[in-house]
């Protein structure tokens, strides 16, 4: 008697895990980081991308680095902060690159101003912009105005970065996903180097290589991206930031930084 | 002979016919001319008394009728004269009289003078673009508009920045006053005020918005 309860219990049990099982195929594409969510977003994080030239006698690049890094104190994990040096008509900069100033002009081309001086600090591409700085106070003012409207967006990309240690540098290893609903075409994938300079962690970047264009990228899906290798010899430190914008470089979509 | 003789009476009954009529024929009745309008002051205070005369021509030295209007203040009765005492407004402005004369034949002349009462007033002075608080970037060139007004009009208009002029304007029509300033040699917080002088009493309204120059180091071209 107690035997053919037992098997009744037991063919109920199967039947109740198979209609589970049966249920589990069905579970509803709610997570926002679920690429094959059709409504699929992550907060964007905001990149910063700060032209500047410390190798001069006015302190106005100094007033918006600091502002900039108390910025990225207080936001911590939301922003990335990318200091680009530059020449400047009278000063040099040891971190100058040509690739830095390919970038301003790149920047520029987007605006009416004929203005080319530094500091000029670039929120997600060309989305906000602040040029130049008489204090802390009035960088820091500026910057949270520009800052608080770039954090509002949301971002449509997903941008999973690793990378590989190679002689003298490091091979990203890049994986980034389309969200939302929609299809995106002709982006470009970046990356650079952030080296640390100095006991409180500032960074200049050393370091930038050849976008990659991306021709199409169907909502829902991943692809893996082929990033030549970068320069990092730095003893003090390095970040890894990589970062997909559109083709004309105006407009940043996400960014993603790694500590190396 | 009996019929020269009837039309000989009546080409001199004709000929006197025409002689009655002549005055109107040959002279017309003309309007009398006005030769001045003098006012005993052009530019006066607020509520002065002045005295206004008309000296008329007119050739039949008939007499005449007279009528004031002014566009401010009120005339002292009898104002049938010549000569009228005007009460001037108690605001500043440009005002003016006009009088109308008429003779017996009623035909008319008329003529307008003007006269200023002074108003010590400063200017209203208020500067529209930039507004205080707002940021600009060194060697910027920015556009500094205000609008300027007084009862007697402007004389001029002064742009400086941190005390320094930059430009001086003279009087245009409208109110509205503009000028172009390159940013080059402030950086920080920056006065920029705008002062207007009022014609006549020259007195000085202005008005001021605090600015920042945020400075740069200038890039290789």
């Amino acid at each position: 008697m107690m035997s053919k309860i037992h098997i009744l219990f037991h063919l109920r049990l199967g039947l109740l895990l198979g209609l589970f099982s049966l249920c589990a195929c069905n579970i509803p594409r709610d997570n926002p980081l679920d690429p094959k969510n059709p409504d699929s977003k992550q907060p964007q994080k905001v990149l910063i991308q700060a032209f500047v030239n410390t190798n001069n006698t006015a302190s106005y690049n100094e007033y918006m680095l600091e502002a900039l890094y108390q910025l990225q104190n207080e936001y911590d994990g939301q922003l990335v902060v990318a200091a680009h040096h530059r020449n400047t008509a009278d000063s040099e900069s040891p971190y100058h690159c040509v690739e830095n100033e390919l970038l301003y002009q790149t920047y520029l081309s987007g605006f009416d101003s004929p203005i080319k001086g530094v500091p000029d600090v670039f929120f997600n591409g060309t989305e906000g912009r602040v040029q130049g700085a008489s204090s802390l106070s009035t960088a820091l003012l500026r910057l949270q105005e520009a800052l608080t409207d770039a954090l509002k967006s949301d971002s449509y990309f997903l941008i999973d970065a690793d990378y590989r240690k190679t002689g003298s540098g490091v091979k990203p290893e890049v994986t980034i996903a389309r969200l939302g609903d929609r299809h995106s075409e002709s982006i470009l994938v970046k990356c650079m180097i952030l080296s640390t300079i100095d006991s409180d962690h500032r960074n200049v970047v050393t370091d930038q290589n050849q976008s990659r264009l991306i021709d199409t990228l169907k909502h829902g899906e991943s692809v893996d991206v082929e990033l030549d290798e970068l320069t990092c010899t730095n003893a003090l430190g390095s970040i890894l930031v990589v970062y997909i914008t559109n083709k004309n470089e105006q407009t940043v979509y996400q960014c993603e930084s790694i500590p190396l | 002979m009996q019929s020269l003789w009837i039309k000989w009476i009546l080409f001199i009954a004709g000929l006197s016919l025409l002689a009655g009529c002549s005055s109107d024929i040959f002279n017309p009745p003309k309007e009398p001319v006005i030769r001045e309008l003098t006012l005993s002051a052009y530019e006066v205070n607020p509520g002065d008394t002045i005295s206004v005369a008309v000296d008329v021509e007119d050739e039949k030295d008939a007499v005449l009728s007279y009528e004031w209007e002014v566009s401010g203040g009120r005339l002292i009765p009898p104002t049938d004269s010549p000569e009228v005492l005007w009460i001037m407004p108690v605001s500043g402005g440009d005002y003016t009289i006009r009088v109308k004369v008429t003779n017996q034949d009623d035909k008319s002349a008329d003529k307008r003078a003007t006269a200023t009462v002074r108003s010590f007033e400063n200017p209203i002075v208020q500067i529209e673009s930039p507004e205080t608080d707002d940021f600009f970037v060194q060697n910027e060139t920015i556009t500094i508009q205000a609008n300027a007004s007084h009862e007697n009009g402007i004389s001029s208009v002064n742009f400086y920045i941190n005390d320094e002029l930059q430009r001086t304007m003279t009087y245009q029509s409208g109110s509205r006053y503009s000028t172009d300033v390159t940013l080059q040699s402030w950086v920080g917080a920056t006065e920029l005020k705008v002062e207007a002088v009022a014609r006549t009493t020259r007195t000085v309204g202005c008005d001021s918005v605090t600015i920042y120059v945020e400075g740069i180091v200038l890039g290789k071209e």
